[in-house]
């Protein structure tokens, strides 16, 4: 019965092992700053008609900022180019999303990934989405949902709307979690009380990944040694 | 209350204490409780507003309450099919058995539900479930004498589960009839229960014969394991943004 025991565990904490493993050298979009996060559970469609654009101020871009995304919320894979234009003090730049909309990030995944010239320096800058077809219509996905947080609203030539666009900056190519680790956990306990921090979040994290299947272990061997009374 | 009373009641049957006094006694025990219970809630209602314990009850909509037959229906739809003729529940988007029991409660989902397990997990997990309600069927059937023994046991357990599940789906349906038709259910509502789920898998697990007991009882604990680790490990990886 023992040995049934081990083998059992050890096969289901290796799939478990090498699953976490895949989830820290996955290579995961490189994400610098979150605008507006994208609907969580339910969508609102921004339709953008001719030469209307949906513009976010506050919008964070620094030297590393390569790519803008927004989500479509356009209910086929049919979906138009669009134009992203950033702006900031004594600096602006416009720029086209990816001319195959088939291809990922082009829009019919459901991801615009939109490539720009980042800024010289951090600025506060506001973005601008529009649609980059004549006379096709741009529906992009916001959210109303109130769980979705924005530092500024969403506003449709100057007027501002209730759903919030979701729009996030990126750095470039993707990279793993594993590569920046630090950085992770960082963010994680960027609200931690001092001297907690990182560091000591990481700590924790290391106890609970090996404490808690050992502590599992530990529990079957000696039920299984009470039980047969060894 | 009822069922611990009538409970305490039929366990003591057989004392020297007289019939009229255990009676007076269970009834004086279910008082008690009855005016904690009604305290804590006119103490809860006049201090936490919407939060209060009984907020979800009386804040929500009025007509929930008046629709039994829909109630019965939402409630039948949250476990099964629905049968012919049957009204949808209110409210967009499917919340049933499998997104309540499976996904948010048995294996979890985190970040107020943004941070989720693969899909695949999801299923994996509902077959096992699924399988592990057949098996408890066959251990009841085949250790009915010992089901039938701690029966006392098996009824306080049974309600634990019962009362808590009409008091959410009750809750919830008044929340569905209200003007936003909202979701009010979430796994962590379970919580109280996870006790009972525990008796009950040690339960199955210890019907079954040597071997397979031991390799079934192994493999939940570090299936839990496993689930408990990724879970924070998910949401660690999702500060990546």
């Amino acid at each position: 019965m023992r040995r049934v025991a081990i083998v059992v565990m050890a096969a289901v904490l290796l799939v478990a092992a090498l699953a976490l493993g895949r989830l820290a050298v996955r290579d995961r979009p490189a994400l610098e700053f979150v605008a507006t996060p994208p609907p969580i559970l339910e969508a609102t469609p921004i339709e953008l008609r001719r030469g209307a654009a949906a513009c976010q101020q506050d919008v964070v871009l620094t030297p590393r900022s390569r790519v803008i995304r927004t989500w479509s919320g356009s209910p086929t894979p049919d979906v138009p180019r669009l134009r992203v234009t950033a702006r900031a003090d004594g600096w602006s730049t416009t720029a086209l999303s990816p001319e195959r909309t088939d291809l990922p990030g082009g829009g019919a995944d459901g991801v615009y990934d939109t490539r720009i010239e980042p800024p010289p320096r951090e600025v506060l800058a506001t973005v601008c989405v529009q649609s980059a077809e004549p006379g096709r219509a741009a529906i992009l996905a916001g959210s109303e949902e109130p769980r979705v947080k924005t530092r500024s609203p969403t506003r449709v030539d100057g007027r501002e709307i209730d759903a919030r666009m979701g729009l996030a900056v990126l750095t470039g190519g993707p990279r793993s979690p594993l590569s920046h680790a630090r950085e992770v956990l960082e963010r994680a306990a960027a609200f931690w009380p001092a001297p907690a921090g990182w560091l000591s979040l990481g700590l924790l994290l290391a106890v609970v990944a090996v404490g808690v299947p050992a502590a599992a272990v530990y529990a079957v061997l000696r039920s299984l040694r009470e039980e047969t009374g060894e | 209350m009822l069922v611990a009373g009538a409970l305490a009641l039929w366990r003591g049957r057989g004392s020297p204490v007289p019939v009229r006094a255990r009676a007076l006694g269970a009834a004086a025990g279910i008082a008690l409780i009855a005016v904690a219970v009604v305290a804590a809630g006119a103490y809860s209602n006049a201090h936490a507003g919407d939060t209060s314990l009984t907020g979800e009850l009386t804040g929500s909509s009025e007509s929930g309450l008046n629709d039994l037959s829909g109630f019965v229906e939402y409630v039948w739809q949250f476990y099964f099919s629905p049968m012919t003729n049957m009204t949808p529940a209110p409210g967009e988007g499917l919340f049933g058995y499998r997104q309540l029991f499976v996904e948010q409660f048995l294996t979890g989902a985190f970040a107020s539900l943004e941070v989720k397990y693969p899909d695949a997990v999801y299923r994996l997990m509902q077959v096992l479930q699924g399988l592990g309600l057949v098996v408890l069927i066959g251990a009841v059937a085949r250790r009915w004498e010992v089901v039938r023994a701690h029966l006392a046991q098996v009824a306080v357990l049974a309600a634990f589960l019962l009362s808590l599940m009409a008091l959410l789906h009750l809750a919830a349906w008044q929340d569905l009839n209200g003007p936003e038709a909202a979701h009010l259910l979430a796994g962590r509502y379970l919580l109280p229960v996870v006790a009972v789920l525990g008796a009950t898998v040690a339960f199955v697990v210890d019907v079954l014969p040597g071997r397979v007991r031991a390799g079934l009882g192994a493999g939940i604990l570090a299936l839990a394991a496993a689930l408990s680790v990724g879970g924070v490990a998910l949401t660690v990886v999702r500060f990546d943004a």
